[in-house]
């Protein structure tokens, strides 16, 4: 006896084409592909220093290097030259019989793995068309082979004074100690070093110097930015010993905690911005900076510790004396510095309450060439940072956050200090202006930067490994302080702006190595930032995603995470699996294009013959008639029937549909057959009356995520079913969905706020929709809408009277 | 002044190129913020669409604002304001459109570059779009591509390319020194 009468249909198993690729694992029957297997073989094993919660495991370590250097900068052959004495610290269980330290410097040699691996790219056009090169890149390698560049190592010794053995391969150099230097042990040496600074205008490097041959000092002025700047140890680590991976340029730093104590020698009309607090300022500031400074401490702006006015007076000429600048830091990865006479400075206190550094002091330097973008904005800008970011994370530690200016430079982040780009532009009249392109530049770039003091400088990852650590998840951070800043600026991790890159197919995973990574912007900075803001937004909403990041920040503050621990703690905190999200967006290159093909409605059958077969004689009654019949029937012609109508029997009054005690009798029996627990389910649905809707969902891009419904219904009604991702477990290609409701159905979007990255929007809809393309929608909209217009010329327009009737141009 | 004129009115501005003797032309280019370090961009996209709806191929081409604007400074001399001068756009519009070619061939070897018109440009959040379009062609095989766009400005830009066709995606990619390529649709 048929006693389930909902008319649903099973779903099917149709297993998608590719192959499961796991290490050790293969599907070797079928092609299913398992999205939602666990990274079990993918992740490494947790073990006593990193936990299978994505903690720090029981017996944790990382080493300390803690750094002495006094240096001499000579602005006329702009070099370096100094002693460093560093002390290091051997946490690790291991024993060491030699150290390895940066020599970032030696990227800049002509002969560096670097500069012989960079490849031409000039351009080369057809064979019968002259090649060409810019010469902008003639200028570098002609300063490459006149400037003898990358570090001069003059001695290296042990505490002794002993001369240590050391041996440099490219940006590295290995130091072989006297003796093995056991677990808990430490040792000390000293470096003697030099070095020429880059010229930052020639080859854009991170650190280096910039020249103002226009300035009224006739031997011009320069400003030095200055980071990479001492031989630094390579970090050891437990999960790769050494990470002493040659700089190539592109992948970045990961680094050791330490203390430093600077000297830094510079010309005695300088002014110096570092790293961590100065030490002698009664020896280097004047009584009116000191006060200004402390002024500065509870100002509700900013506060001019040197002004625009005597910055200028002081760039007018140089001097021949020296100052010595001494700065100390502690607990930091990194030490960067910016020197220069043409440093306007302001600084405005920022308060923590109850933290453990309660004063934090933001300051900015720039020279006349920043202007008032930089003194209205830039300083503000670090504060709101610092809020924003600490919300997200943990109290900022240390006691300085410094916004520097250096032109050559687009952005770049240090401990407590980052350099940043952006200009006014000066006009024929001798004014300064900017555009808004340029202002908002600004605020996204000392954003970003200063975001960086969180991540890598105290969450502190490899960047040479996974850019994407710090990249990543600091571009998720700058867009949600930016959209704090100001929610009418465009920051750029809309879901949408990633499409493009992820259809693409000239792309690797992001779980790539740095220097690999064939578009390292979008790959490093904005999809995973695109990521990060559908994971909150979309997959595990704001109250769990901000627990579980605001728990990865605490447990890793001041430690080195991995990609694992980031991943584990996201899912440990929060109870959600995320490993098929992990997959999909940092191991694999699919992207999202979810569809709808298909709907179909259905209607239960109520088993009672007088109501069911009435419903099927409508339903007959509801198709289209025979065309044949119709056209007959136009011309004229009657049926023999219809002639002759004299002639009827029982048939012509009862058609198929005509209900008999037979069938009410097998209904009666139908309804006595079933248990009480069926009638009643039975009972209830016939008076229901629902609407049954299946829905043919199909994965097209491969990426598997939640199905966001946008329902209509005829009564006008809207609602939204969101479907999760585990939807796609057992059929990652096509799944079919019953949804059942009161209302009549009249359309579905899949992903209406468009918040998943869904790359095809038109196979979004059912009934299907014509989306128009970018230029059909400009050319309807007659023109680019309103953000572009020329507001400040157009203001100026008269208004138009009825007197003014010639035709209008427009 | 209408920003949906039909036809590119050429370079406006002067490209300040120079030309080397021998077989090296050199390309004059300004000092630019590099943004190779912790905030990257020097990225474009571009978007070639067959779009049966339209009977047209569409070409829609997206810069960071910033980075476009610093590029027409550089170009055209005097300082640029993409989002608040049209004449700054139409500028760049022109730059980009002189920079950037479609070479289609059909079934039986013959090739044509596409008339490609200029429809306009329209800022989109931290985007500005350039587009250009052509009546689409029946008999075609194979695209070839040239795109020098920023490219002659900072060596470093990367160009993507994506050809939507018939649900398939294709994507070319102008880096290094690449600034021609085909594919085989």
């Amino acid at each position: 006896m048929k006693k389930i009468v909902l008319l649903i249909t099973a779903i099917s198993t149709v297993f998608s084409s590719s192959l499961l690729f796991a290490q050790g694992i293969q599907q070797t029957k079928g092609s299913f592909q398992d999205k939602f297997r666990q990274l079990d073989e993918v992740l490494p094993t947790p073990n006593v220093y990193r936990n299978a919660s994505g903690q720090p495991g029981h017996e944790y370590w990382q080493q300390e290097v803690d750094y002495e250097i006094a240096v001499s900068l000579d602005e006329d052959t702009q070099r370096i030259s100094g002693t460093e004495t560093i002390r290091y610290q051997n946490n690790s269980p291991d024993t060491l019989s030699y150290l390895w330290l940066q020599l970032d410097q030696n990227r800049f040699r002509s002969d560096s793995m670097g500069n012989m691996s960079s490849t031409f790219n000039g351009s080369s056009p057809a064979s019968n068309s002259p090649a060409r090169i810019s010469l902008d890149q003639l200028r570098s390698i002609q300063y490459m082979e006149d400037v003898d560049h990358g570090y001069e190592i003059n001695f290296v010794r042990d505490g002794a004074g002993n001369d240590l053995p050391h041996t440099i391969v490219g940006t590295l150099m290995r130091v072989d100690l006297a003796r093995p230097l056991n677990s808990g042990q430490d040792v000390e040496f000293e470096i003697d070093y030099a070095y020429h600074i880059v010229n930052g205008d020639v080859l854009r490097p991170r650190g280096g110097y910039e020249y103002f041959p226009d300035d009224e000092n006739e031997d011009g002025n320069y400003l030095f930015a200055i980071s990479q700047w001492f031989p630094r140890l390579v970090a050891y680590t437990d999960y790769e010993g050494w990470t002493n991976k040659e700089f190539l340029g592109s992948g970045e730093f990961t680094l050791e905690f330490g203390d430093y104590e600077v000297s830094l020698t510079v010309p005695s009309d300088h002014i110096v911005a570092a790293t961590g607090e100065l030490q002698n300022a009664n020896q280097v500031l004047t009584r009116t900076q000191r006060d200004r400074l402390q002024q500065a401490e509870t100002a509700d702006r900013p506060v001019f510790i040197v002004t625009p006015q005597e910055a200028l007076e002081n760039e007018r000429e140089g001097v021949e004396d020296t100052k010595t600048w001494r700065f100390a830091a502690e607990n930091v990865r990194d030490f960067a510095w910016g020197s220069s006479r043409k440093f306007i400075w302001d600084a405005k206190g920022y308060r923590q309450a109850g933290a453990d550094q309660e004063l934090v002091m933001a300051m900015s330097y720039y020279p006349k060439e920043g202007g008032t973008l930089w003194s209205d904005f830039s300083t503000e800008v670090v504060i709101h940072t610092l809020e924003v970011y600490s919300r997200f994370s943990f109290d900022f530690p240390y006691p300085t956050a410094i916004s520097l200016n250096a032109g050559f430079v687009g952005g770049m982040e240090y401990p407590m200090i980052t350099f940043n780009g952006p200009r006014t532009t000066l006009q024929d009249d001798g004014s300064r202006t900017y555009s808004l392109a340029e202002k908002r530049f600004l605020i996204g770039v000392v954003i970003h930067e200063v975001g960086h003091f969180y991540f890598p400088m105290i969450v502190n990852s490899d960047e040479r490994q996974w850019t994407w650590m710090d990249e990543g998840i600091n571009s998720y951070l700058d867009s949600v302080a930016g959209r704090e800043w100001d929610a009418e600026i465009p920051w750029g991790v809309e879901p949408r702006y990633i499409t493009d890159y992820m259809v693409s197919q000239n792309q690797v995973p992001i779980m790539t190595q740095s220097d690999s990574v064939l578009r390292l912007g979008p790959n490093a900075y904005s999809k995973p930032a695109t990521a990060i803001n559908i994971l909150r937004e979309t997959i595990m909403g704001r109250e769990l995603f901000d627990f579980a990041f605001k728990e990865y920040s605490r447990q890793w503050e001041f430690k080195r995470p991995t990609p694992a621990d980031f991943f584990r703690t996201m899912e440990e905190a929060s109870g959600i699996d995320l490993d098929w999200f992990w997959r999909g967006w940092f191991y694999t290159t699919d992207h999202v294009d979810l569809a709808i093909d298909r709907v179909y409605q259905m209607r239960m059958d109520t088993e009672n013959p007088d109501i069911d077969y009435s419903r099927l004689r409508e339903t007959e009654k509801a198709l289209p008639p025979s065309l044949y019949i119709e056209r007959n029937r136009e011309e004229g012609r009657l049926t023999w029937v219809e002639r002759n109508t004299d002639v009827r029997d029982f048939y012509d009054d009862n058609d198929q549909f005509t209900v008999t005690n037979k069938e009410r009798n097998a209904y009666d029996s139908f309804l006595e057959g079933l248990e009480d627990w069926e009638r009643a389910v039975f009972d209830r649905a016939v008076s229901e009356e629902l609407n049954y809707y299946i829905l043919e969902l199909a994965n097209v891009g491969g990426l598997v995520m939640p199905v966001i419904l946008q329902m209509e219904y005829t009564d006008g009604s809207m609602e939204e079913i969101r479907l999760p991702a585990e939807i796609w477990r057992r059929n990652a290609s096509q799944v079919k969905k019953l949804i059942v409701s009161e209302n009549e159905l009249v359309s579905i979007i899949i992903d209406p706020m468009q918040e998943t990255a869904d790359a095809d929007i038109e196979n979004n809809y059912y009934p299907r929709r014509i989306i128009p393309s970018r230029i059909e929608s400009f050319k309807s909209e007659s023109g680019g809408g309103l953000v572009g217009r020329d507001i400040m010329q157009d203001i100026k327009t008269e208004l138009k009277t009825d007197e003014d009737d010639e035709p209008q141009d427009n | 002044m209408s920003r949906r004129t039909t036809k590119p009115a050429g370079i406006v501005a002067r490209d300040r190129y120079r030309f080397a003797a021998l077989a090296l032309l050199f390309l004059v280019a300004g000092l630019v913020p590099g943004f190779s370090a912790a905030h990257q961009q020097k990225t474009a996209v571009t978007r070639i669409l067959f779009n049966e709806n339209t009977g047209n191929i569409e070409v829609m081409h997206r810069y960071f604002i910033h980075d476009a604007e610093h590029a027409a400074g550089i170009v055209f001399g005097a300082s640029q304001n993409l989002m608040e001068s049209s004449l700054s756009r139409e500028l760049f519009s022109n730059y980009v459109i002189n920079r950037f070619a479609v070479t289609v061939e059909d079934s039986k070897g013959g090739t044509v570059e596409l008339a490609l018109d200029f429809v306009g440009e329209e800022i989109d959040g931290q985007f500005l779009w350039v587009y250009q379009e052509a009546p689409l062609q029946q008999d075609l095989v194979a695209l070839s591509v040239v795109n020098v766009a920023l490219r002659d400005v900072w060596p470093e830009q990367a160009n993507l390319v994506n050809i939507e066709k018939d649900g398939q995606i294709h994507s070319l990619t102008f880096a290094d020194s690449i600034e021609s390529l085909r594919v085989q649709l």
